[in-house]
């Protein structure tokens, strides 16, 4: 893994308005509340948190689905926010997305080879037909899926084949940074190791980047190399995996953490159970997000907004206890 | 402990173009009073059409029981009348599901539908119901429960909505809670907050609680024994202890082997190579041995029963012979 910088992303924020009416002042569920955060070429970066922290927004964001309100996004030293649409399409090329529901994501009308041609007839419209169909049939082997189903339709696969072919479709056009939103999620956990090691095996094949979305922590910590925790719009903290799991410093990692079921029942850990619920991304709490369920919050926490601070070289917190 | 539930030989299918096509084979399994049971399987591997077979819920499916008995206390469930059957629901088995929004009623208030249970099957006034809702609500935990009485489902958020059909499903004290999936749908601080509260309950009224669920990790965490469907089969059956120390059944060994586990620093997760069999295209034998790496030729011709080993079973013909096959689960 080298020190490059791939991705950075600066104090970006992304709004949606809610109630949009004449006369009620609208109100904004602040999705993405200013998040910085770097990725390096060649590693795994994860984002965790749980439903409605903004962890897919932020993934759309970067990939341009979704434009941001503020901030920036640097893709290798070019800042995406302000990019002509015809400029994009250079960088569309460098990366892509593998989604969660390969139901969903495929299109249901066309045949697994005309899937994974059709980005190479956009993007590369001098090839042959010829060419085309030998990476396609080349990359699908690798992602395992056999020469013979190439002119089967998405239904005919099962959910793990599935997101086979999601895999190979986003590699089809060699990007450099592949973001992977709950990509394994609606998957069982026998079919969720098959793909969580064909994408480490892409990883080393390809030297790609991988920016690995999920509520998941345990398959977080599996994959990553560096890991992002995020609440209500905010991240509340950035480490190596190391640290994360093993030095965790934010009191709302340490829940998390806590509260994952563990597959060893002799396992007895004094659990950290958060009362209350997630607050409305709508309407949050002043001061520190976090203090409405934090067990360690003080009266400083309702006020101010805690900064993040490199508390070691491979550790940030957004936290007043630092 | 006495014998709560047991389940004999349950077989249900799906009709299909006029053919019954077997999804739950040849189902055993029992159920102690005060106990919770973990019922774990992947995606298609039966298990919530075991749990709507036991509540006799799958009028609205094409599914039909094709035999066994559902012993609850000492009756057959399944031959009972549908009249008789409606007295048990609710009162002596309760069911809660993976979404509560869609198995509660959107437009019926939140006290409307807790009090239909109670006035029904505890014969208390309207006004004694209200109170006994309301008590209930409290003790899952709910702040405002005399508010919440009058909101509908969709003004809460997911743990509240599971909170309330727990609620309302304990409101008349249930010798048996069926859970399906309780918390899958639920972020993990908030699952963690319904599973201790599961097993709060259990241990104040000693009811038995099935769980469905496909984590091993929930199982891990919460249930005293557990049950592995495969292919609408049992493979093996253990207390949790013994299940996750040694796994007799090359499948379990296998999905326990496939989870991530955080602290272990694998390089790569073991698989089990291939999917879940379709119903209508089982194999002949075992019906795990297409993706077992330690079948034998006799796994492909005929397939095992449930061997019994000391307190645990396990479908498996290694079991059969364990001195003469070498027993090695190392997976590299």
């Amino acid at each position: 893994m080298s020190e490059e910088i791939l991705v950075d992303v600066k104090n970006v924020q992304k709004f949606f308005p809610l109630n949009k009416s004449w006369f009620k002042p609208s109100n904004y569920v602040r999705a993405v509340d200013g998040i910085s955060f770097s990725i390096k070429k060649g590693e795994t970066f994860g984002l965790v948190g749980e439903s409605g922290c903004g962890k897919s927004t932020t993934g759309r964001l970067i990939n341009g689905l979704i434009d941001a309100n503020g901030g920036e996004i640097l893709f290798k030293g070019v800042d995406l926010v302000n990019l002509s649409e015809k400029k994009w399409k250079d960088y569309r090329v460098k990366m892509q997305m593998v989604f969660q529901d390969p139901f969903a994501s495929l299109s249901p009308r066309m045949r697994v080879k005309d899937i994974l041609m059709e980005p190479l007839t956009i993007h590369f419209p001098r090839m042959s037909k010829k060419e085309k169909m030998e990476k396609v049939i080349d990359l699908l082997r690798k992602c395992g899926i056999s020469e013979f189903h190439l002119n089967k339709f998405p239904h005919e696969f099962s959910g793990g084949q599935r997101q086979r072919i999601s895999i190979a479709r986003a590699l089809i056009l060699q990007p450099e940074l592949i973001i992977a939103d709950e990509a394994v999620s609606a998957l069982d956990v026998s079919i969720q190791s098959q793909i969580l090691n064909l994408m480490k095996d892409l990883q080393e094949e390809y030297g790609l980047t991988y920016l690995f979305i999920s509520h998941d922590l345990s398959v977080v910590e599996h994959i990553s190399d560096r890991v992002g925790v995020m609440y209500l719009g905010n991240l509340v903290e950035v480490a190596s995996k190391k640290e994360i799991f093993n030095n965790p410093k934010h009191p709302y990692t340490k829940s998390l953490l806590s509260s994952i079921p563990q597959p060893d029942p002799k396992l007895k850990r004094d659990k950290i159970i958060l009362s209350g619920e997630i607050p409305s991304a709508s309407n949050p709490p002043d001061g520190c997000k976090f203090h409405t369920r934090c067990p360690a919050a003080m009266e400083i926490c309702k006020k101010e907004v805690p900064l993040m601070k490199n508390v070691s070289e491979e550790q940030r917190v957004a936290c007043h206890l630092y | 402990m006495d014998k709560l539930l047991e389940v004999k030989n349950l077989s249900t299918g799906f009709r299909k173009e006029g053919k019954i096509i077997p999804v739950v084979n040849c189902l055993d399994f029992t159920i102690k009073e005060g106990e919770i049971l973990g019922l774990v399987g992947e995606s298609g591997s039966g298990k919530s059409v075991t749990s709507l077979s036991l509540m006799r819920l799958l009028h609205d499916t094409p599914g039909e029981i094709i035999e066994g008995e559902v012993i609850y206390k000492g009756t057959d469930l399944l031959k009972l009348s549908e009249a008789e059957m409606r007295r048990y629901r609710g009162k002596e088995l309760a069911m809660i599901f993976q979404e509560p929004m869609t198995s509660l009623n959107p437009v019926l208030k939140i006290g409307k539908q807790m009090m239909e249970t109670i006035v029904l099957h505890l014969k208390m006034s309207k006004k004694e119901a209200k109170n006994h809702a309301i008590k209930n609500l409290e003790s899952v935990g709910i702040p405002r429960a005399k508010e919440i009485m009058d909101e509908y489902i969709h003004q809460l958020s997911g743990g509240m909505r599971q909170r309330v059909m727990i609620a309302m499903q304990l409101s008349c004290s249930p010798s048996l809670l069926i859970a399906d999936e309780p918390t899958t749908a639920l972020d993990v601080t908030i699952q963690a907050q319904i599973l201790s509260l599961l097993k709060r309950i259990q241990e104040n009224t000693k009811m038995g609680i099935l769980l469905i669920t496909h984590d091993l990790g929930v199982v891990a965490e919460v249930c005293d024994r557990v049950v592995v469907m495969y292919a609408g089969r049992v493979v093996e059956e253990a207390k949790t202890e013994e299940l996750f120390e040694d796994p007799r059944h090359p499948y379990t060994r296998g999905l326990i082997d496939s989870i991530p586990k955080i602290g272990s620093n694998q390089k790569k997760l073991y698989t089990i190579p291939g999917t879940v069999p379709n119903p209508t295209e089982m194999p002949k034998g075992c019906k795990f041995a297409p993706r077992c790496s330690y079948a034998m030729n006799q796994c492909f011709e005929q397939e095992p029963g449930l061997i019994a080993i000391e307190n645990r079973t396990s479908r498996c013909w290694l079991e059969a012979d364990v001195k003469k096959i070498e027993r090695e689960f190392v997976h590299e």
